[in-house]
Protein backbone atom coordinates (compact mmCIF):
# COMPACT_ATOMS: atom_id res chain seq x y z
CA UNK A 1 0.00 0.00 0.00
CA UNK A 2 1.40 3.54 -0.91
CA UNK A 3 1.78 6.49 1.11
CA UNK A 4 -0.67 8.08 -0.67
CA UNK A 5 -3.36 5.01 -0.52
CA UNK A 6 -2.26 5.33 3.58
CA UNK A 7 -2.94 9.23 3.90
CA UNK A 8 -6.47 8.81 1.72
CA UNK A 9 -7.44 6.08 4.69
CA UNK A 10 -6.41 7.99 7.07
CA UNK A 11 -7.76 11.20 6.47
CA UNK A 12 -11.20 9.35 5.55
CA UNK A 13 -11.38 8.11 9.18
CA UNK A 14 -10.39 11.35 10.63
CA UNK A 15 -12.93 13.28 8.63
CA UNK A 16 -15.55 10.71 9.37
CA UNK A 17 -17.09 12.05 12.94
CA UNK A 18 -16.69 15.64 11.70
CA UNK A 19 -19.05 15.37 9.05
CA UNK A 20 -21.86 15.53 11.93
CA UNK A 21 -20.24 18.13 13.55
CA UNK A 22 -20.41 20.13 10.58
CA UNK A 23 -23.85 19.24 9.45
CA UNK A 24 -25.26 20.21 12.75
CA UNK A 25 -23.74 23.57 12.30
CA UNK A 26 -24.51 24.30 9.44
CA UNK A 27 -28.40 23.89 10.04
CA UNK A 28 -29.15 26.59 12.70
CA UNK A 29 -30.59 28.09 9.51
CA UNK A 30 -33.14 25.46 7.30
CA UNK A 31 -31.09 23.63 4.20
CA UNK A 32 -32.16 21.38 1.76
CA UNK A 33 -30.18 18.23 1.20
CA UNK A 34 -28.64 19.38 -2.50
CA UNK A 35 -27.96 22.61 -0.42
CA UNK A 36 -26.16 21.75 2.43
CA UNK A 37 -24.01 19.36 0.43
CA UNK A 38 -23.12 22.41 -1.45
CA UNK A 39 -22.52 24.70 0.95
CA UNK A 40 -20.40 22.26 3.01
CA UNK A 41 -18.35 21.42 -0.11
CA UNK A 42 -17.57 25.35 -0.36
CA UNK A 43 -16.67 25.39 3.25
CA UNK A 44 -14.56 22.88 2.62
CA UNK A 45 -15.89 19.80 3.61
CA UNK A 46 -16.20 17.46 1.02
CA UNK A 47 -19.13 14.78 1.79
CA UNK A 48 -20.50 12.64 -0.70
CA UNK A 49 -24.60 12.54 -0.88
CA UNK A 50 -25.21 8.73 0.00
CA UNK A 51 -23.16 9.71 3.72
CA UNK A 52 -25.10 12.89 3.94
CA UNK A 53 -28.68 12.63 2.88
CA UNK A 54 -29.03 9.34 4.97
CA UNK A 55 -27.64 11.16 8.00
CA UNK A 56 -29.68 14.12 8.08
CA UNK A 57 -32.18 11.51 8.57
CA UNK A 58 -30.76 9.46 11.39
CA UNK A 59 -30.26 12.93 13.51
CA UNK A 60 -33.70 14.33 12.23
CA UNK A 61 -34.88 11.07 14.07
CA UNK A 62 -32.55 11.16 16.85
CA UNK A 63 -34.26 14.59 17.28
CA UNK A 64 -31.70 17.03 16.92
CA UNK A 65 -33.08 18.48 13.68
CA UNK A 66 -36.71 18.80 12.34
CA UNK A 67 -37.78 18.86 8.64
CA UNK A 68 -40.49 20.77 7.07
CA UNK A 69 -41.81 20.12 3.32
CA UNK A 70 -41.44 23.22 1.09
CA UNK A 71 -43.99 23.05 -1.75
CA UNK A 72 -43.29 26.23 -3.00
CA UNK A 73 -41.24 26.41 -5.47
CA UNK A 74 -41.30 24.09 -8.55
CA UNK A 75 -39.53 21.13 -7.27
CA UNK A 76 -40.65 19.87 -4.18
CA UNK A 77 -37.84 20.32 -0.92
CA UNK A 78 -37.07 18.89 2.29
CA UNK A 79 -35.56 21.56 4.80
CA UNK A 80 -33.59 20.68 7.91
CA UNK A 81 -32.73 22.97 10.75
CA UNK A 82 -31.78 22.10 14.50
CA UNK A 83 -34.03 21.73 16.81
CA UNK A 84 -33.10 22.86 20.88
CA UNK A 85 -31.62 19.24 21.61
CA UNK A 86 -29.49 19.48 18.37
CA UNK A 87 -28.24 23.02 19.26
CA UNK A 88 -27.28 21.46 22.56
CA UNK A 89 -25.55 18.43 21.18
CA UNK A 90 -23.87 20.79 18.53
CA UNK A 91 -22.37 23.28 21.80
CA UNK A 92 -20.68 19.93 23.41
CA UNK A 93 -19.58 18.38 20.21
CA UNK A 94 -17.85 22.09 19.46
CA UNK A 95 -16.36 21.73 22.87
CA UNK A 96 -14.86 18.54 22.51
CA UNK A 97 -13.77 19.27 18.97
CA UNK A 98 -11.95 22.50 20.80
CA UNK A 99 -10.39 20.31 23.30
CA UNK A 100 -9.41 17.63 21.01
CA UNK A 101 -7.73 20.43 18.79
CA UNK A 102 -5.86 21.55 21.71
CA UNK A 103 -4.80 18.41 23.12
CA UNK A 104 -3.34 17.41 19.17
CA UNK A 105 -1.31 20.88 19.39
CA UNK A 106 -0.11 20.19 22.96
CA UNK A 107 0.73 16.40 21.60
CA UNK A 108 2.59 17.63 18.57
CA UNK A 109 4.59 20.44 20.47
CA UNK A 110 5.75 17.03 22.29
CA UNK B 1 -40.20 3.80 -19.49
CA UNK B 2 -39.36 4.80 -16.64
CA UNK B 3 -36.31 7.17 -16.52
CA UNK B 4 -32.78 5.76 -14.70
CA UNK B 5 -33.79 7.89 -12.08
CA UNK B 6 -37.90 6.64 -11.17
CA UNK B 7 -35.66 3.09 -11.67
CA UNK B 8 -32.91 4.22 -8.78
CA UNK B 9 -35.28 5.62 -6.48
CA UNK B 10 -37.43 2.67 -6.58
CA UNK B 11 -34.44 0.14 -6.24
CA UNK B 12 -33.66 2.12 -3.13
CA UNK B 13 -37.13 2.39 -1.62
CA UNK B 14 -38.56 -1.27 -2.25
CA UNK B 15 -35.83 -1.95 0.41
CA UNK B 16 -37.01 0.20 2.63
CA UNK B 17 -40.03 0.07 5.39
CA UNK B 18 -42.93 0.91 4.03
CA UNK B 19 -43.62 3.75 6.11
CA UNK B 20 -40.42 5.66 5.02
CA UNK B 21 -40.93 5.04 1.27
CA UNK B 22 -42.76 7.83 -0.10
CA UNK B 23 -41.37 10.77 1.77
CA UNK B 24 -37.40 9.77 1.39
CA UNK B 25 -38.78 8.49 -2.89
CA UNK B 26 -39.54 12.46 -2.84
CA UNK B 27 -36.83 13.70 -1.21
CA UNK B 28 -34.50 11.37 -2.68
CA UNK B 29 -35.99 12.04 -5.98
CA UNK B 30 -35.77 15.63 -5.41
CA UNK B 31 -31.78 15.76 -4.22
CA UNK B 32 -30.91 14.05 -7.64
CA UNK B 33 -32.67 16.49 -9.74
CA UNK B 34 -30.93 18.90 -8.02
CA UNK B 35 -27.51 17.14 -8.76
CA UNK B 36 -28.33 16.69 -12.56
CA UNK B 37 -29.17 20.58 -12.51
CA UNK B 38 -26.15 21.39 -10.90
CA UNK B 39 -24.07 19.29 -12.76
CA UNK B 40 -25.22 19.85 -16.54
CA UNK B 41 -24.70 23.43 -16.05
CA UNK B 42 -21.03 22.66 -14.88
CA UNK B 43 -20.48 19.76 -17.50
CA UNK B 44 -22.38 20.71 -20.86
CA UNK B 45 -20.71 18.67 -23.13
CA UNK B 46 -22.27 15.92 -21.46
CA UNK B 47 -25.14 14.44 -22.62
CA UNK B 48 -28.67 14.13 -20.29
CA UNK B 49 -28.51 10.87 -19.77
CA UNK B 50 -24.79 11.01 -19.19
CA UNK B 51 -24.96 12.77 -16.48
CA UNK B 52 -28.09 11.02 -14.74
CA UNK B 53 -25.59 7.69 -15.11
CA UNK B 54 -22.77 9.16 -13.63
CA UNK B 55 -24.62 11.08 -11.03
CA UNK B 56 -26.15 7.18 -9.76
CA UNK B 57 -23.00 6.01 -10.08
CA UNK B 58 -22.03 8.70 -7.41
CA UNK B 59 -24.85 7.83 -5.40
CA UNK B 60 -23.52 3.74 -5.67
CA UNK B 61 -25.37 0.73 -5.77
CA UNK B 62 -29.08 1.02 -4.31
CA UNK B 63 -28.59 -1.74 -2.04
CA UNK B 64 -25.79 -0.23 -0.34
CA UNK B 65 -27.67 3.60 -0.02
CA UNK B 66 -30.45 1.56 1.13
CA UNK B 67 -28.76 0.56 4.10
CA UNK B 68 -27.53 3.29 4.85
CA UNK B 69 -30.64 4.89 5.06
CA UNK B 70 -31.78 1.88 7.60
CA UNK B 71 -28.70 2.84 9.21
CA UNK B 72 -27.92 -0.95 10.05
CA UNK B 73 -26.54 -3.82 8.33
CA UNK B 74 -28.32 -6.33 5.82
CA UNK B 75 -30.99 -8.39 8.20
CA UNK B 76 -31.88 -12.43 7.13
CA UNK B 77 -35.00 -10.69 6.41
CA UNK B 78 -35.35 -7.33 5.40
CA UNK B 79 -37.66 -4.98 5.44
CA UNK B 80 -38.91 -5.26 1.72
CA UNK B 81 -39.78 -9.17 2.14
CA UNK B 82 -40.86 -9.54 6.11
CA UNK B 83 -44.61 -9.41 5.34
CA UNK B 84 -44.29 -11.26 2.52
CA UNK B 85 -42.18 -13.67 4.31
CA UNK B 86 -44.24 -13.72 6.92
CA UNK B 87 -47.48 -14.27 4.87
CA UNK B 88 -45.63 -17.35 2.99
CA UNK B 89 -44.75 -19.15 6.29
CA UNK B 90 -48.54 -18.86 8.30
CA UNK B 91 -49.54 -19.91 5.68
CA UNK B 92 -48.15 -22.88 4.10
CA UNK B 93 -47.73 -24.00 7.81
CA UNK B 94 -51.35 -23.85 8.45
CA UNK B 95 -52.44 -25.81 5.20
CA UNK B 96 -50.03 -28.23 5.26
CA UNK B 97 -48.93 -29.43 9.03
CA UNK B 98 -52.51 -30.18 9.05
CA UNK B 99 -52.45 -32.65 6.44
CA UNK B 100 -49.32 -33.65 7.61
CA UNK B 101 -51.00 -34.73 10.96
CA UNK B 102 -53.96 -36.14 8.93
CA UNK B 103 -51.93 -38.29 6.63
CA UNK B 104 -50.30 -39.79 9.88
CA UNK B 105 -53.18 -40.34 12.01
CA UNK B 106 -54.42 -41.91 8.73
CA UNK B 107 -51.50 -44.13 8.48
CA UNK B 108 -51.61 -44.91 12.17
CA UNK B 109 -54.89 -46.08 12.21
CA UNK B 110 -54.59 -48.48 9.14
CA UNK B 111 -51.68 -49.55 10.74
CA UNK B 112 -53.66 -50.54 13.96
CA UNK B 113 -50.64 -49.08 16.01
CA UNK B 114 -50.96 -48.28 19.56
CA UNK B 115 -52.55 -45.09 20.72
CA UNK B 116 -49.55 -43.97 22.29
CA UNK B 117 -47.80 -44.32 18.52
CA UNK B 118 -50.17 -42.63 16.77
CA UNK B 119 -50.28 -39.48 18.96
CA UNK B 120 -46.88 -39.50 18.49
CA UNK B 121 -46.61 -39.82 14.95
CA UNK B 122 -49.33 -37.41 14.36
CA UNK B 123 -47.19 -34.85 16.66
CA UNK B 124 -43.87 -35.32 15.17
CA UNK B 125 -45.37 -34.61 11.61
CA UNK B 126 -46.99 -31.84 12.90
CA UNK B 127 -43.64 -30.25 14.31
CA UNK B 128 -41.20 -31.91 11.52
CA UNK B 129 -43.21 -30.26 8.78
CA UNK B 130 -43.62 -26.97 10.35
CA UNK B 131 -39.55 -27.04 10.76
CA UNK B 132 -38.92 -28.09 7.57
CA UNK B 133 -41.62 -25.46 6.20
CA UNK B 134 -39.59 -22.61 8.06
CA UNK B 135 -36.28 -23.86 6.89
CA UNK B 136 -36.95 -23.83 3.39
CA UNK B 137 -39.69 -20.77 2.91
CA UNK B 138 -36.73 -18.65 5.15
CA UNK B 139 -33.68 -20.07 3.04
CA UNK B 140 -35.75 -19.09 -0.44
CA UNK B 141 -36.62 -15.29 1.00
CA UNK B 142 -33.05 -14.61 2.43
CA UNK B 143 -31.83 -15.93 -1.03
CA UNK B 144 -34.41 -12.94 -2.58
CA UNK B 145 -33.23 -10.66 -0.20
CA UNK B 146 -29.46 -11.10 -1.06
CA UNK B 147 -29.88 -11.14 -4.99
CA UNK B 148 -31.14 -7.98 -6.90
CA UNK B 149 -34.76 -8.46 -7.61
CA UNK B 150 -34.08 -7.55 -11.18
CA UNK B 151 -30.79 -8.83 -11.59
CA UNK B 152 -30.64 -12.06 -13.28
CA UNK B 153 -28.55 -14.62 -11.04
CA UNK B 154 -28.01 -16.26 -7.50
CA UNK B 155 -24.27 -15.22 -7.83
CA UNK B 156 -25.39 -11.15 -7.19
CA UNK B 157 -25.05 -12.13 -3.21
CA UNK B 158 -22.69 -8.93 -3.01
CA UNK B 159 -24.63 -5.97 -3.27
CA UNK B 160 -21.84 -3.73 -2.16
CA UNK B 161 -19.78 -3.31 -5.33
CA UNK B 162 -18.32 -0.22 -6.49
CA UNK B 163 -18.73 -0.75 -9.91
CA UNK B 164 -22.30 -0.93 -10.69
CA UNK B 165 -24.06 -0.07 -14.35
CA UNK B 166 -27.17 1.70 -13.69
CA UNK B 167 -28.57 0.27 -16.78
CA UNK B 168 -29.00 -2.88 -14.82
CA UNK B 169 -31.28 -0.74 -12.68
CA UNK B 170 -34.49 -3.37 -12.66
CA UNK B 171 -37.89 -1.71 -14.28
CA UNK B 172 -40.55 -1.06 -11.53
CA UNK B 173 -43.16 -3.91 -12.80
CA UNK B 174 -46.21 -5.26 -12.00
CA UNK B 175 -46.48 -9.25 -10.48
CA UNK B 176 -45.92 -11.53 -13.14
CA UNK B 177 -47.38 -14.58 -10.97
CA UNK B 178 -50.01 -13.87 -8.55
CA UNK B 179 -49.54 -15.17 -4.88
CA UNK B 180 -52.67 -17.37 -5.44
CA UNK B 181 -51.17 -19.26 -8.26
CA UNK B 182 -47.36 -19.42 -6.27
CA UNK B 183 -48.81 -20.08 -3.60
CA UNK B 184 -50.98 -22.99 -4.91
CA UNK B 185 -47.27 -24.14 -6.57
CA UNK B 186 -45.67 -23.80 -3.07
CA UNK B 187 -48.18 -26.09 -1.11
CA UNK B 188 -48.03 -28.86 -3.70
CA UNK B 189 -44.45 -29.17 -3.11
CA UNK B 190 -44.50 -28.59 0.04
CA UNK B 191 -46.94 -31.13 1.03
CA UNK B 192 -45.04 -33.36 -1.82
CA UNK B 193 -41.74 -33.29 0.67
CA UNK B 194 -43.51 -33.65 3.27
CA UNK B 195 -45.05 -36.60 2.49
CA UNK B 196 -41.63 -37.70 1.26
CA UNK B 197 -40.25 -37.13 4.47
CA UNK B 198 -42.29 -39.56 6.12
CA UNK B 199 -39.95 -41.98 8.47
CA UNK B 200 -42.02 -45.06 6.97
CA UNK B 201 -43.22 -46.40 3.80
CA UNK B 202 -46.81 -46.37 2.72
CA UNK B 203 -48.54 -50.18 3.65
CA UNK B 204 -46.89 -53.13 5.65
CA UNK B 205 -47.07 -56.70 6.36
CA UNK B 206 -48.68 -59.39 7.18
CA UNK B 207 -47.37 -62.30 8.12
CA UNK B 208 -44.11 -61.93 6.79
CA UNK B 209 -45.93 -61.16 3.08
CA UNK B 210 -45.79 -57.17 2.16
CA UNK B 211 -49.02 -55.78 1.23
CA UNK B 212 -49.85 -52.60 -0.08
CA UNK B 213 -46.41 -50.98 -0.50
CA UNK B 214 -47.39 -49.88 -4.17
CA UNK B 215 -43.74 -49.07 -5.16
CA UNK B 216 -40.62 -51.37 -5.35
CA UNK B 217 -37.50 -51.02 -2.79
CA UNK B 218 -35.20 -49.53 -5.36
CA UNK B 219 -38.05 -47.40 -5.65
CA UNK B 220 -38.68 -46.72 -1.68
CA UNK B 221 -34.88 -46.10 -1.75
CA UNK B 222 -34.26 -43.31 -4.52
CA UNK B 223 -36.89 -41.07 -2.94
CA UNK B 224 -34.30 -38.40 -1.61
CA UNK B 225 -33.24 -37.85 -5.11
CA UNK B 226 -37.05 -36.78 -5.20
CA UNK B 227 -36.65 -35.13 -1.58
CA UNK B 228 -33.84 -33.29 -3.50
CA UNK B 229 -35.39 -32.43 -6.60
CA UNK B 230 -39.03 -31.54 -4.80
CA UNK B 231 -36.82 -29.50 -2.14
CA UNK B 232 -35.00 -27.64 -5.49
CA UNK B 233 -38.62 -26.99 -7.28
CA UNK B 234 -39.59 -25.54 -3.82
CA UNK B 235 -36.97 -22.80 -3.20
CA UNK B 236 -37.07 -21.73 -6.84
CA UNK B 237 -41.07 -21.57 -6.39
CA UNK B 238 -40.69 -19.41 -2.96
CA UNK B 239 -38.11 -17.37 -4.29
CA UNK B 240 -40.22 -16.26 -7.17
CA UNK B 241 -43.18 -15.80 -4.49
CA UNK B 242 -41.05 -13.05 -2.68
CA UNK B 243 -40.08 -11.28 -5.84
CA UNK B 244 -43.21 -11.97 -8.06
CA UNK B 245 -41.10 -12.01 -11.03
CA UNK B 246 -39.44 -15.37 -12.91
CA UNK B 247 -35.79 -15.03 -14.23
CA UNK B 248 -33.44 -17.24 -15.83
CA UNK B 249 -32.17 -18.54 -12.84
CA UNK B 250 -35.23 -19.17 -11.08
CA UNK B 251 -36.37 -21.10 -14.16
CA UNK B 252 -33.66 -23.03 -14.66
CA UNK B 253 -33.45 -23.76 -11.12
CA UNK B 254 -36.93 -25.03 -11.52
CA UNK B 255 -36.33 -27.02 -14.19
CA UNK B 256 -33.44 -28.88 -13.36
CA UNK B 257 -35.41 -29.86 -10.05
CA UNK B 258 -38.69 -31.13 -12.73
CA UNK B 259 -35.88 -33.34 -14.50
CA UNK B 260 -34.38 -34.54 -11.63
CA UNK B 261 -37.84 -35.71 -9.76
CA UNK B 262 -39.08 -37.39 -13.43
CA UNK B 263 -35.80 -38.96 -14.50
CA UNK B 264 -35.97 -41.34 -11.68
CA UNK B 265 -39.16 -42.20 -12.28
CA UNK B 266 -38.77 -42.91 -16.04
CA UNK B 267 -35.51 -44.58 -15.48
CA UNK B 268 -37.44 -47.22 -13.10
CA UNK B 269 -40.62 -47.91 -15.21
CA UNK B 270 -38.84 -48.46 -17.92
CA UNK B 271 -37.07 -51.30 -16.24
CA UNK B 272 -40.19 -52.22 -14.62
CA UNK B 273 -39.23 -51.43 -11.08
CA UNK B 274 -41.33 -49.29 -10.09
CA UNK B 275 -44.42 -50.43 -8.92
CA UNK B 276 -44.58 -53.30 -6.65
CA UNK B 277 -46.96 -55.28 -8.27
CA UNK B 278 -46.92 -58.26 -5.85
CA UNK B 279 -47.91 -56.22 -2.80
CA UNK B 280 -51.65 -55.51 -3.82
CA UNK B 281 -54.38 -57.24 -5.93
CA UNK B 282 -54.34 -57.48 -9.52
CA UNK B 283 -56.58 -59.75 -10.23
CA UNK B 284 -60.10 -60.78 -9.15
CA UNK B 285 -62.22 -63.65 -10.45
CA UNK B 286 -65.80 -62.66 -11.00
CA UNK B 287 -68.89 -64.82 -12.26
CA UNK B 288 -68.35 -63.13 -15.55
CA UNK B 289 -64.79 -64.21 -16.25
CA UNK B 290 -61.25 -62.62 -14.80
CA UNK B 291 -60.28 -59.08 -14.53
CA UNK B 292 -56.65 -58.23 -14.36
CA UNK B 293 -55.02 -55.06 -14.01
CA UNK B 294 -53.15 -53.93 -17.30
CA UNK B 295 -49.85 -53.32 -15.48
CA UNK B 296 -47.92 -51.94 -18.17
CA UNK B 297 -50.46 -49.52 -19.45
CA UNK B 298 -51.66 -48.47 -15.58
CA UNK B 299 -47.45 -47.98 -14.60
CA UNK B 300 -46.88 -45.64 -18.13
CA UNK B 301 -50.33 -44.10 -17.73
CA UNK B 302 -48.95 -42.85 -13.93
CA UNK B 303 -45.36 -41.90 -15.54
CA UNK B 304 -47.08 -40.10 -18.09
CA UNK B 305 -48.89 -38.14 -16.02
CA UNK B 306 -45.88 -36.75 -13.82
CA UNK B 307 -44.19 -36.23 -16.96
CA UNK B 308 -46.42 -34.06 -18.49
CA UNK B 309 -46.88 -32.09 -14.96
CA UNK B 310 -43.37 -31.80 -14.62
CA UNK B 311 -42.31 -30.51 -18.69
CA UNK B 312 -45.57 -27.98 -18.29
CA UNK B 313 -43.84 -26.36 -14.67
CA UNK B 314 -40.26 -26.40 -16.19
CA UNK B 315 -41.48 -25.08 -19.54
CA UNK B 316 -44.49 -22.45 -17.63
CA UNK B 317 -41.40 -21.21 -15.72
CA UNK B 318 -38.72 -21.01 -18.43
CA UNK B 319 -41.51 -19.14 -20.92
CA UNK B 320 -42.11 -16.62 -18.09
CA UNK B 321 -38.49 -16.05 -17.42
CA UNK B 322 -38.53 -15.12 -21.35
CA UNK B 323 -41.36 -13.38 -21.63
CA UNK B 324 -40.40 -10.83 -18.47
Amino acid sequence: MGKDELLAIHTQELRRGTVTLATLASLEQPRYGYALLEHLAAEGIAVEGNTLYPLLRRLEKQGLLTSEWNTDESRPRKFYRLTSEGRSILRSLTREWHSLSHAIKTLSRG
Amino acid sequence: MASLTDRYVHAVTEQLPAAQRADIARELRGTIEDTLTARAAVEPELSPLEVERRTLIQLGPPARLADSYRGEGRALIGPRYYPAWKRTLTTVISVVSPLVAVVMLVLGILGEEPLADIIGGVLSGLVGSALQIAFWVTLGFAIAERTQSGSDGLEALDTHDDDWDPDDLPVPQARQVTWGDAFFTLLANAFLLAVLLLPWRIGGSIAGQEVGQVFTDTAYSLRWVLVVSVAVSLLAGIIVLARGQWSWSTAIVNAAGNLLFAAPIVCLASREDLIAWDTFPTRWVTDSGVIEVNRPATMWAVVAVVVVICLWDAIDGLWKAARR
